[in-house]
């Protein structure tokens, strides 16, 4: 059809400059409300039926025609050498070209405004880019359709080939990994980490007392000064009370968490993907690919080492196909044997290869240490002009300083070989990652000004879904490994998801 | 591990260099890189951006500072509450973020370039941290040509390269003209799609 053809510019639907004038209306109401709401509550409103408000408002109604005008006289989108290309902007030039193979998923999409206007909004996701970066907004559905399949065509090679993975998944005989059971459950929830319990406690506490307060003031008040009184003249004891209390609630606050959402967990491993199941009320499914997963995170607490379990978590390349939450899989409870397990299953001998093994210069620990140092002396210092007893805290500011400093930098180890990268990490908990390293997208080289004096230099290695920062490695080293980091991905010809 | 150790201790006696790691324990035919095979990344000649893009900075950040004294002198005269002792401090600062700034913008231009091989490009700018950004071509996802309203003018543009990774770390290539963006745009697509 010579009607469906990309190939020379096309703008939106003229419904779209209705569209562009909706959507900025919304976004002045939105940065302005705080400002009518004022006018509305303070009885000013008849202000602004003076002249000079009107000439205002209306000024900028003009502008915002003229700007939603101007938006969809130069918002172009085609097709030409294999790349979706998008063309707008009128003060601010803007040319974005999405070759073929890096779609990773067209959407069709159609919110509240676009349904009455009769258009909808076509997304591309291409991995790399914000979600409403590379979007036409106002389209008919026929043309959207056309265009959806004319992008999507050359597609299909790649995409058939997955469908199949996953369709031979089904024929190769199913690997139960990893079962949990509710006694596993307890375990994690006893090791997990209460300090997100009691943030959840604060904050809720926090948003009740506020919400007490705006409803009855000075009852709340006098509640408050009770409390506090009885704090002050309380024993100890009352105050231990308190403290296990809080530390109880934090721990069914864990245990609620881990059975909602790991209870029945079962990890299955297929051909070539893992595929889990959790959850109490909601049951998650998921099936991630093992090409997908960009990184394997686990972390490993003094608690979880004494019940001999870790925190296991994938990372997956960051699409928009997939969902924030969801990017980072967590496989909860595994020992030291599914771990290896698992690692064996996601990559190719990841233990057997020689490694170049090193760790951050000794300039790293005295940095720390100043930092840290600083940067714990800044609360105690302010806090002691109101507390004077707060001033002694200071005498333990270096030690703890010294300590936290010591441990960041006898835990941190980088282990490069040939195809791996290990990272040894962690303060309390001892946490490990390990990401191939042909999966790296961009590498950074940052010196500072104190490195460039020392002879240092930090590596950021830019991945799919995270960054993965390599510190104070001597600057030759620094050079070598990124080199040689550059060297395997161009070298590579596997795809990285 | 301990093998390891092991190995390096023999490989460093052997060669009195320590980035022998990447050969194999037992199979040396096992075709390995050195790592003193592959391009070097200290060889890599920078093209200095151009001399226009300084200009494009200085008039963007007189523009900022013409406001930012503005609206200061504005406040003091319309606010009987700001005393000139406060003017004066706040009017200090300004002065000094501005001398900062733009002796920062001179003395960091000469380290700003860029540099395109075979299989990758690199950008490399800072004065006080010194940052290098490398991005091989077959990680680029897409590249989008910018041009504001003044490099407009200039006949400059912006050449902002997408990869996969954290789009804080993605490349933004400033200080080229827009033919120049457009030549390595393309030689960005004939390079991703030949990959492919």
């Amino acid at each position: 059809m010579l009607k469906d053809s990309f190939d020379t510019p096309r703008r939106q639907s003229v419904t779209g400059t209705l569209f562009f004038l909706l959507m900025s209306v919304q976004k002045v109401i939105r940065m302005f409300w705080p400002l009518l709401l004022l006018y509305v509550f303070k009885g000013n409103a008849s202000k602004m039926m003076e002249p000079k408000w009107l000439i205002g408002l209306l000024f900028l109604i003009l502008i915002l025609i003229a700007h939603s005008i101007l938006t969809w006289y130069n918002f172009y989108f085609l097709i030409k050498d294999k790349e979706f290309v998008l063309r707008k902007g009128y003060l601010k030039r803007v040319v974005i070209a999405i070759p073929f193979e890096k779609i990773v998923s067209i959407n069709l999409k159609q919110g509240l405004i676009q349904q009455v206007l009769g258009v909808v909004q076509l997304e591309v996701d291409s991995a790399g880019s914000k979600k409403k970066e590379v979007a036409i907004y106002a389209i008919s559905r026929e043309i959207a359709e056309a265009l959806k399949e004319q992008l999507a065509s050359y597609k299909k090679d790649s995409s058939d080939s997955e469908d199949s993975l996953i369709a031979e998944e089904n024929i190769v005989e199913q690997e139960t990994i990893l079962q949990l059971s509710l006694k596993d459950l307890f375990r994690i929830s006893i090791a997990k980490n209460h300090l997100r319990g009691l943030l959840i406690i604060l904050a809720f506490g926090n948003n009740i007392y506020y919400q007490l307060k705006d409803l009855f003031e000075s009852e709340v008040n006098l509640a408050a000064d009770k409390t506090e009184s009885f704090l002050e003249h309380s024993s100890t004891l009352a105050l231990a009370g308190v403290v296990i209390f809080v530390l109880l609630l934090s721990l069914i606050i864990s245990m609620a968490d881990v059975f909602l959402r790991y209870y029945d967990f079962n990890m299955k491993s297929f051909a070539n993907a893992f595929s889990l199941q959790s959850g109490l009320i909601k049951r998650k499914n998921i099936t991630i690919p093992f090409s997908k997963i960009q990184r394997l995170k686990r972390s490993i607490n003094p608690i979880q080492k004494w019940l001999n379990i870790s925190n296991i978590q994938l990372v997956q390349a960051n699409s928009i196909e997939v969902s924030k939450e969801k990017d980072k899989v967590a496989v909860p409870g595994c020992d030291d044997e599914k771990f290896k397990e698992l690692c064996d299953k996601v990559y190719d001998n990841p233990f057997s290869q020689p490694t170049y093994d090193t760790k951050p210069q000794k300039v790293f620990l005295r940095r720390s240490f100043i930092f840290l140092f600083i940067f714990m002396s800044v609360p105690v210092f302010a806090l002691s002009l109101k507390f004077n007893w707060m001033w002694y805290l200071e005498i333990l500011v270096p030690f703890l300083a010294a300590g936290i400093a010591y441990l960041s930098y006898y835990r941190r180890s980088y282990h490069l070989s040939s195809d791996f990268l290990k990272i040894n990490s962690g303060l309390i908990a001892k946490d490990f990652s390990i990401i191939e390293v042909y999966k790296v997208q961009t590498v950074h080289i940052k010196r500072t000004i104190f490195q460039r004096r020392n002879g240092t230099a930090s590596l950021d290695l830019g991945m799919a879904g995270s960054v993965v920062r390599i510190e104070y490695l001597s600057y030759d080293e620094a050079i070598r490994m990124k080199d040689q980091i550059l060297y395997k991905i161009e070298v590579t010809k596997k795809k990285w998801m | 591990m301990r093998k390891n150790i092991i190995f390096r201790f023999e490989l460093e006696q052997a060669i009195p260099t320590h980035y022998t790691y990447i050969k194999m324990t037992t199979e040396l035919e096992n075709n390995q890189i050195w790592l003193s095979d592959i391009p070097k990344g200290e060889s890599i000649e920078f093209t200095s951006l151009l001399p226009k893009y300084k200009r494009l900075l200085n008039i963007q950040w007189t523009t900022f500072f013409a406001l930012l004294i503005i609206a200061l002198i504005v406040a003091y005269f319309n606010f009987e509450e700001i005393g000139l002792v406060w003017f004066g401090v706040a009017f200090t600062l300004w002065l000094i973020f501005l001398l900062i700034k733009f002796s920062f913008i001179q003395l960091g231009f000469p380290n700003k370039g860029y540099a395109i091989r075979q299989k990758d490009l690199h950008y490399k700018t800072g004065y006080l941290t010194h940052k290098t950004i490398s991005v091989p071509f077959n990680r680029i996802q897409h590249v989008e040509i910018r041009q504001g309203f003044i490099s407009k003018m200039l006949d400059l543009a912006v050449l902002k390269i997408y990869t996969a990774g954290n789009s804080a770390h993605d490349l933004s290539l400033k200080g080229i003209s827009l033919e120049t963006a457009e030549e390595i745009k393309q030689i960005i697509t004939s390079k991703v799609t030949q990959d492919a």
